[in-house]
Formats: structure tokens, C-alpha cells, sequence
């Protein structure tokens, strides 16, 4: 298992040099100059200059890439052009709203994808297996910021059971009832999540729930329950457990639309609204952060398979 | 043999209804699209204040929005830019990407490099690579196509590499490379014409998530300029009127919905018909 865990960890280190690379790369790929991009071409040439040198875009490439990268290790991602602050600063102000978020989200769409796609593998072609189908058809094709909107508009507005704007500081202000706000933002971000794992899990279950030993396991007494749960769902679980870490990356994705339709201030809205300004120090640094958490799904994703299937540890 | 094959292919997509809803769905919009200027009561940019925020009645079926403009017209001509935007986005992802993934498959050591670069390239959620893209290169039509579809000829570049990976040890191809035929004859025409089923599936797949990408880069105001009508930045505007207003929010999301699920169902029944081992990788 150490050597397997060593491999991945080796490969991970490799997927990351080459995505600081192209984050790296961004910045130059802007046609012109990027700091004339930036300011807009009104501002004065001295204005222009102290950016470059503040982005150190006046030295060569390599030295650029060589400050840019050990200023990353070091924590120090530049300076936000239009707020002024550090970048790694503003990124962490606005994390606790995509983090909250992402993790309602993931927990929503565990708790309903995985068992309603149990559910209809266990009945397949029953009413349940066919309303899970259509469901899961039906929330793959919405837009999450419609049926935000719509969540918003009837829960929110029209009923006022749930607030439907904002997230005021759960860690600042110590209040857990702040949570409340990011009911609505989950749900919509987790429904089309949640349909895809539905399907996939009914897939994979179907191919495993025929085999012999499930059989044998039903022929020797146990419970249809531990059956499923205990046999069927271990060996099903390498697509399921893809998709679920797939999943979570999908979700960071999904909060930069989820929080600009319900107004929350995250990591999401801050690269829509850097993208809208120009803001490329910014939107570099929320590249790279996005990335680094990427890499690290993946790896967590490959060592949890090492522990679900032997057999990959030897492939 | 290509005509009853594809004889074959409408026999069984006809026995079964949901696809048959599909590809009814599908028309009806893609008609309504080309046919927009001769199906739309008003002209979608047609403003009349007077007119403003009302509901859905005879003279206006899906009533009027914050500018008195008509909602049925300005959903109509969004199908229109939708669905060519979409398509676009799939002919660029499709061509880049299987162009990336047959060259990846066949030139093994120049495929790690490539492959390993498309991967870092997925790792970076869908949306935050078109908005940085968007960021670079400016907004507009074409850079939303561009956009999109590098995002998504990363994900078609992956399928045709493993498409390409296991067909050139196919005996066939391998006969014909030491018979001397030359390597560009056998990537077009022993690898790629036996990769197209998958890769026409994954089109309508890469079709649908365009139009939802497409409809969310519009909806945060950074996809295509906002004097061309389309379903997301019509959505954009109405939300500040929707208690007001609902119907300037719900219809134009029920025609995305509809143009989704239509090219879904097509993907899915194409995929069970031309290569159902497919079912568990797409």
C-alpha cells in the first residue's frame, strides 16, 4: 500500500508542476500587454510601468516564472488590482462561503444520490426505478441558476421559510443558525450532481447485483440489506467513489454560478467578478488554489480505491 | 450496407418513445431557430414601454419583459443563438479533440506528454477555464465558441484516446501497417472510421452541457454581447423582476431544459444503438 500511495503521490506532484505551468502561462497568453489590458487604454504610461514592475512583466520569462513560483510556495500570490489586497488574503475572506457550500452540497448529493440509485437497482424497472430515472433526466437538463432562481422564488420569497440572499460569517459571528442561508444555494448546486450519481451508482450496483456470490450470500440466509449493503455495495463502489470525487470538483465549479445567483460572498462570485474587471492577479490565484484542491481530490480519490479494491494496488 | 444501416438505426430508435420524444423535442426547437424570423409575433428587440412586464395573455403567449419586449419572440430567436452556438462548440470540440486523441493514441511517447497535459487542463473546473479563457481573449461570439470548446475537447480528446489506444492493436490495423500503408491513411481510415459511433455520441452529449455552459456564461454576464438575445442573459435581466414577473424566468429556462433533454435522450438512445458497451464510459 506504501508503494501505491508513493506512485499516486509522485504522479499528483507531477499533475501539479504542470498546472502551475499553465496558470503561470495565463497571464501571457493575454494579447499585448497585460498590464495595458488592465488598466485600460486610457491610463498613463507611468501607471502602466509601475504595474509591470510590480507584475515584474518587464524581466525575462524564466526569471518571471521563478519569482512568480517560489512567491506561490511562500504564500504570496500578488496583489489584487482592484482592491488592493493580497490575493491569498481575499481568496481565504471569501473561502468559508465556497467551502460551507461545497460541502453541504457534496453531503446532499451523497445522501440522495447513492441511496436512490440503490433503491432502483434493487427494483429495476419498478415504479421507484422509473421515477428515479426520469428524475435523474430531468435535473441533468436544468440550469442550476434556474432552479435557484425558482427555489428562491418560492421558498424564499413566496413562502419565507428560508432566507434566500447572502451568508453572513458563521465563524465570525459564531452563530450556526447563519447556515440556514446556504440551504437553498446547496440544493440547487447538489440536484444535477445528485442525478448523475443516482445513475451511475444504479449501473454499477446492476452489474453486481446478478453475480454468483450475491446469490449464494441471498441463498445463505442474510438479509437482502447486509447483501446489498455489505456485498453488492463494496464491489460497486470504484465508478461510485469516481464520480463522487469528480463530483466535488464539479461542485467548486458550480458555486462561481450558485453564488452569484444568491448573492453570497465567495471564492466564485470573486473570480466573476475579477473576470468582469480584469482583475488577472486574481484570477490567477483562484486558478492555481482551484488546481492545488483538484490534485488533491484526485489523490485522495486514488488512495481511497487502494483501500476499497486490493487489486489496484498491484496494477 | 450504409443506407440499411442506417435504416436499422431509425427502426430501433422508432420502438422506443423517450427517444422518439428526443429527436421530436430536438427538431421542433432547431425549426423554431432557423424559422425565427418568420415564426416570431414581434421583433425580439422591439421595445415598448408601455408594454412592460406583461403577463402571458393572447397578444403576447409568454408575456412581455421589463422593456416591453416579447418573451415568445426573444425565446425564439435565443433558440436560434443557443443552438448554433452549441453546435459550433461541438464541431470545434470534436475536432480538436480527436485530432488531440488519435495523434496522443498512435505516437505513444508524444501522447503521455499531450495526455498529461489535457488531464491538468480538466483539472481545472469547466467554468473557471472558459472564464479565464473569456478573461484573455475578450468576450464575444467567437470567443465563447472557442472558450467552450477547448473545454470540451479536453474531455473528447480523452475518449479518442483510449478510442485510439485500443484499436491500433486491432489486427487489422496492424496488418495494413505491414502491408506499408502509410500512417495518415490508417489514422483516417482505420482508426478513425471505427471510432466515429462513440465519438457522434459524444457530440450530442458535448452539444447539450454547451448550451447549459453557454446559458451560464450568459447569465453571469460574460458570454456573448448582450444586444444578441439568448436564454441566459434574458434570465440574467429578469431576475430582478421575477416576483413581479415570473414568466420572463420560467420560460426561458423551460426551452433550455427542453434543448438539454432532448439532445440527452439522442445521446443516450444513439449510444445504446451504435455501441452499447459505451453505456458505462459516457
Amino acid at each position: 500500500m506504501f508503494d501505491y500511495m508513493l506512485v499516486h503521490l509522485g504522479s499528483a506532484m507531477l499533475s501539479l508542476l504542470v498546472l502551475i505551468i499553465i496558470v503561470f502561462a495565463f497571464m501571457h497568453l493575454i494579447p499585448g500587454n497585460p498590464a495595458i489590458v488592465m488598466l485600460g487604454p486610457q491610463a498613463d504610461t507611468s501607471a502602466i510601468e509601475t504595474l509591470m514592475k510590480a507584475l515584474e512583466l518587464d524581466k525575462p520569462l524564466h526569471i518571471q516564472f521563478a519569482k512568480w513560483f517560489s512567491n506561490a510556495i511562500r504564500g504570496d500570490l500578488g496583489h489584487s488590482i482592484c482592491y488592493g489586497k493580497p490575493v491569498l488574503w481575499l481568496i481565504i475572506n471569501r473561502a468559508e462561503t465556497s467551502v460551507f457550500l461545497a460541502f453541504f452540497s457534496s453531503l446532499m448529493v451523497l445522501g440522495i444520490g447513492i441511496p436512490a440509485g440503490i433503491i432502483s437497482s434493487v427494483k429495476p424497472n419498478s415504479w421507484i426505478d422509473q421515477l428515479v430515472f426520469g428524475g435523474a433526466l430531468l435535473a441533468a437538463a436544468i440550469p442550476t441558476f434556474w432552479l435557484g432562481l425558482n427555489l428562491m422564488l418560492v421558498f424564499g420569497v413566496i413562502l419565507k421559510w428560508l432566507p434566500s440572499c447572502g451568508f453572513p460569517s458563521v465563524v465570525r459571528s459564531g452563530n450556526i443558525a447563519n447556515l440556514r442561508y446556504l440551504v437553498l444555494p446547496s440544493f440547487s448546486l447538489a440536484i444535477p450532481n445528485a442525478a448523475l450519481l443516482a445513475r451511475i451508482t444504479r449501473s454499477s450496483m446492476l452489474d453486481v447485483l446478478f453475480r454468483d456470490y450475491i446469490v449464494t450470500a441471498t441463498a445463505k440466509g442474510l438479509s437482502q440489506f447486509k447483501v446489498v449493503m455489505k456485498h453488492a455495495l463494496r464491489t460497486a463502489s470504484i465508478p461510485i467513489v469516481t464520480t463522487a470525487g469528480f463530483t466535488f470538483a464539479t461542485l467548486l465549479s458550480g458555486t462561481v454560478v450558485t453564488e452569484t445567483v444568491f448573492g453570497l460572498p465567495g471564492v466564485g462570485r470573486l473570480i466573476v467578478e475579477a473576470v468582469q474587471s480584469r482583475d488577472y492577479p486574481v484570477i490567477q490565484g483562484i486558478l492555481l488554489v482551484v488546481a492545488i484542491s483538484y490534485v488533491f481530490i484526485n489523490f485522495t480519490t486514488d488512495i481511497a480505491y487502494g483501500f476499497l479494491d486490493p487489486r489496484v494496488r498491484y496494477v | 450496407m450504409i443506407l440499411e444501416k442506417n435504416i436499422q438505426i431509425l427502426h430501433t430508435l422508432s420502438r422506443r418513445p423517450l427517444s422518439l420524444v428526443g429527436v421530436s423535442l430536438f427538431f421542433i426547437l432547431l425549426l423554431m431557430g432557423i424559422f425565427a424570423p418568420v415564426l416570431a409575433p414581434y421583433s425580439p428587440q422591439d421595445v415598448n414601454p408601455a408594454n412592460r412586464l406583461l403577463p402571458p395573455q393572447r397578444s403576447h403567449l409568454f408575456g412581455t419583459d421589463q422593456y416591453g419586449r416579447d418573451v415568445l419572440s426573444r425565446v425564439m430567436y435565443g433558440s436560434r443563438i443557443s443552438l448554433l452556438i452549441g453546435l459550433s462548440v461541438t464541431i470545434f470540440a470534436l475536432f480538436t479533440g480527436t485530432f488531440v486523441g488519435l495523434i496522443s493514441g498512435y505516437f505513444h511517447k508524444l501522447g503521455v506528454a499531450l495526455m498529461r497535459f489535457v488531464d491538468c487542463l480538466m483539472a481545472l473546473p469547466s467554468i473557471m477555464l472558459a472564464l479565464a479563457l473569456l478573461a484573455i481573449f475578450g468576450r464575444g461570439l467567437v470567443t465563447v465558441v472557442i472558450a467552450v470548446g477547448i473545454v470540451y475537447a479536453t474531455r473528447t480528446a480523452r475518449i479518442a484516446y483510449s478510442l485510439t489506444l485500443t484499436i491500433r492493436e486491432e489486427t487489422y490495423v496492424q496488418s495494413a501497417r505491414a502491408t506499408g500503408v502509410g500512417t495518415l491513411q490508417i489514422l483516417t481510415k482505420h482508426i478513425l472510421l471505427n471510432a466515429v459511433s462513440p465519438l457522434i455520441v459524444q457530440g450530442t452529449f458535448v452539444f447539450a452541457f454547451s448550451i447549459l455552459e453557454v446559458a451560464s456564461l450568459n447569465f453571469l454576464g460574460i458570454g456573448i454581447p448582450p444586444y444578441i438575445p439568448s436564454w441566459g442573459a434574458d434570465m440574467s435581466l429578469s431576475r430582478v423582476y421575477m416576483t413581479r414577473a415570473p414568466w420572463t424566468l420560467i420560460f426561458p429556462g423551460l426551452f433550455i431544459i427542453a434543448s438539454v433533454l432532448s439532445l440527452n435522450l439522442m445521446g443516450d438512445a444513439l449510444r445504446d444503438v451504435l455501441d452499447p458497451r459505451l453505456k458505462n464510459i459516457l
